[in-house]
């Protein structure tokens, strides 16, 4: 029993050594492995300033206009609809950080998905391209005046906010879809 | 010198304080995940967005699940979370149902990143400690009675990941921006974690008391294992520690289940229960090791 507990105190110490390390910079794997570290990776919390406070947004292209207009995609992800805790705002999180090919995989899978549900959700109004961007909005200096945060306000009608676009469908690819549906 | 490490990390001690652990925090675990429970189908099948299998060892993907293959099986999958979380708070077979518990809170924070959190990976390294602990033997289904005697590995090891934390999270804030700018507090209340509080407040609060907010969490954060272990700092770190705990919650609602397991912990910790076996009761003390 008692190399037991030992053996579980030596677990035990390398994992809390992990939080601290990996919380402190320090790169771990190799030689440590993945998984394992990952559940080690809790205390590195809100270390950096928010330059804005972001939000992820859909438009989609819908085939009888030709247009794009502004979705709430948060409806194909249950759960968090009105908060970044939600499954959309997260993926757009982890893998709009960059021109990275696995990120722009991502993407192109999410915008499938949302292009996916919303002709499931909708067959009289068929869409056929995603555009996938985020908004940033300016953080106000203490003092100054500023609104309550309110989700799901249409990206139009936030004028501050500067656009940054992550994802695109090929305007052919686009009409391909359209001309099956 | 090792049978004083010994004693130290296994010596018998009371257990009414991890049962309180294994009560709350199984709760506050399935409270945390259930507005994904709710939708099993979306969160672990095709039928909703699934991260594809990425090329390489991505640090986005620690290990790549492929999403289950009916709907049947993610309800069942939720069923067993849901049940051995309520066995474990009960103290219903606390090894088996811990062990069930821990092994389903792996799957979810493995099968999908976009919805794991702090409270789910966390969480899931509680319950796997709490598992092969003695926590079920009072307080429990199992054993009604108020208090026993046991090892006391578990507990000093939740005492000490709480030390770790705290210090990950200070030294990782002093290598960001905390000690370069002065409104890292002020900048993350204008999101959608943002609470009816947290807008009155900021809109009343003057700049420098958000300045003095972000250099007392850096200061109990940082100094967190000297605080916790000092018997003369003890009580003012724990009340400020549950104080900050609280204030996130208030601030950032989205995150109160986070507080809300980190509050068990440090209080089940360090603000101690302490009991007296035999004695049939709990009174709260300013942190005295309850050691029998």
């Amino acid at each position: 029993v008692l190399r037991v507990r030992w053996l579980l105190a030596g677990v035990a110490a390398i994992y809390l050594s992990v939080v601290v390390l990996d919380a402190s910079g320090v790169r771990l794997d190799p030689p440590l492995p993945r998984p394992f570290l990952y559940f080690g990776q809790i205390a590195a919390l809100f270390p950096h300033s928010a330059p804005y406070a972001i939000e992820f947004r859909a438009e989609l292209y819908f085939c009888d206009e030709k247009k794009y207009h502004e979705v709430d995609a948060t409806q194909f992800f249950p759960g968090h609809e009105d908060d970044k805790e939600n499954r959309f705002a997260r993926a757009m999180f982890f893998y709009s950080t960059g021109k990275d090919p696995t990120s722009a995989k991502v993407r192109a899978a999410l915008a499938d998905y949302i292009i996916d549900a919303w002709n499931g959700a909708h067959p009289d109004k068929p869409v056929g391209g995603a555009m996938l961007f985020s908004l940033r909005l300016p953080i106000p200096q203490p003092g100054e005046d500023f609104p309550r945060y309110r989700p799901h306000i249409p990206a139009r009608e936030l004028k501050d906010a500067i656009h940054k676009f992550w994802f695109t469908t090929h305007p052919e690819d686009a009409e391909q879809k359209c001309a099956t549906r | 010198v090792r049978d004083e490490i010994a004693r130290f990390l296994f010596g018998d001690r009371s257990l009414a304080r991890l049962a309180a652990v294994r009560i709350v925090v199984p709760l506050v675990i399935l409270s945390f995940l259930l507005p994904h429970l709710i939708h099993a189908d979306d969160w672990l099948t095709r039928a909703g967005f699934q991260v594809p299998r990425l090329p390489g060892d991505d640090y986005r993907q620690p290990l790549y699940l492929a999403p289950l293959p009916s709907v049947t099986l993610a309800w069942i999958v939720v069923a067993i979370t849901v049940c051995s979380g309520l066995a474990l708070s009960a103290g219903l077979r606390s090894h088996i149902s811990g062990g069930i518990f821990a092994a389903a809170l792996v799957y979810l924070a493995l099968a999908d990143r976009l919805a794991t959190f702090t409270v789910g990976k966390l969480g899931a390294v509680v319950v796997i400690a709490l598992a092969i602990s003695p926590a079920g033997e009072c307080l429990s289904v199992d054993h009604p009675r108020r208090d026993a005697i046991g090892p006391g590995g578990t507990y000093r090891f939740l005492q000490l990941l709480l030390l770790a934390m705290y210090l990950g999270a200070g030294i990782a804030k002093a290598r960001g921006d905390w000690l370069d700018n002065d409104l890292v507090v002020w900048s993350q209340l204008h999101d959608s974690y943002q609470s009816g509080i947290a807008y009155f407040l900021a809109r009343h609060v003057p700049r420098s008391g958000w300045v003095i907010m972000q250099y007392a969490t850096l200061t109990l954060e940082l100094g967190a294992p000297l605080w916790l272990t000092v018997k003369w700092t003890r009580p003012a770190a724990v009340i400020g520690l549950l104080g900050m705990h609280l204030s996130i919650a208030l601030l950032f609602p989205v995150v109160r289940w986070f507080s809300f397991l980190m509050m068990t912990l440090l209080a089940c910790g360090y603000l101690s229960f302490r009991s007296k076996p035999g004695s049939g009761g709990l009174s709260l003390s300013s942190g005295e090791n309850a050691r029998s």
